[in-house]
């Protein structure tokens, strides 16, 4: 199974700055560790110590988030589109 | 907001410390008027957006694309932009040869200092403008970058320049070579 996966700039050092990959992979589990085989590095920016996937880190399969498909275990077709994006977010000091 | 005073009314941008060695920044005049313009609409509310452009030696901003603060209870002080909205840009932004280059959201009666909080959700690659915002509409502009092995933010200098972006992507080579 062949995906496109889309890396945000924060990880483009990671896969020689390219922005776009095919990857492969049954799920998306199956994808990302077939990132890490070709781009060491890249699994330690989107899991936690604990082995989950970042809450920073929101994960896209076509326009959707995984969190309303099967997370990981989403099964994945041929030519699909995976976005990794990062979360935005911060703020001034507490207003108290 | 009843809008500032006249002096309130010119955006201040301070020139970055000596020590900067950020990437400089790009914008045009009308850019950081909408920048400034979202965080005085939004005051006391925090303001966020997104900032669409090319990176080479310099940050170059073609577009500002003001986003919704997903944030639902601490909106004067914390921000979220909806994730979906950066993956519709990043496509957008794609089709045309550009890219995502990085945010901007503002600092309500707080200086245009990264928070601990910005910090914590900091990414390294990408530009952080912060817009600090008065109620009498005073406001500043300063921009940042993130260094995640040192876990600091860099000042990067902000550079006004107007015309077309592709245009200015290559007046602004042509300037940071000649400060070297």
């Amino acid at each position: 199974m062949s995906v496109k996966v889309r890396i945000p700039t924060p990880l483009q050092p990671l896969t020689d700055h390219q922005p776009e990959l095919e990857a492969s992979g049954e799920t998306l589990r199956e994808v990302l560790a077939n990132l890490e085989e070709r781009y060491p590095g890249i699994r330690e920016r989107l899991y936690d110590d604990g082995g989950t996937l970042r809450r920073f880190v929101n994960v896209y399969v076509n326009d959707e988030d995984i969190r309303f498909l099967k997370g990981e275990d989403t099964a994945l077709s041929d030519g699909d589109e995976i976005s990794i994006v990062p979360a935005i977010a911060g703020g001034g000091p507490a207003c108290g | 907001m009843t809008g500032g005073n006249e002096q309130g009314r010119i955006a201040r941008e301070r020139p970055a410390a000596r020590t900067s060695t950020g990437a400089v920044v790009v914008l045009t005049a009308a850019q950081r008027s909408q920048l400034v313009e979202h965080a005085r609409n939004a005051y006391p509310e925090e303001c966020c957006g997104i900032l669409i452009g090319v990176r080479g030696n310099s940050s170059v901003v073609c577009s500002v694309h003001a986003a919704r603060n997903r944030e639902a209870v601490r909106t004067r002080d914390r921000y979220e932009i909806d994730p979906r909205q950066i993956l519709k840009l990043d496509h957008a932004a794609d089709s045309e040869g550009r890219e995502i280059i990085g945010f901007y959201h503002s600092h309500p009666d707080h200086p245009p200092v990264p928070s601990p909080t910005d910090g914590e959700f900091a990414w390294q690659g990408y530009i952080y403008l912060i817009v600090a915002v008065t109620e009498g509409g005073e406001t500043e502009l300063r921009a940042w970058s993130y260094e995640e092995e040192q876990r600091r933010f860099r000042e990067c200098p902000i550079e006004l320049s107007d015309g077309p972006c592709s245009t200015r992507t290559g007046a602004c080579r042509q300037s940071s070579a000649l400060r070297r």
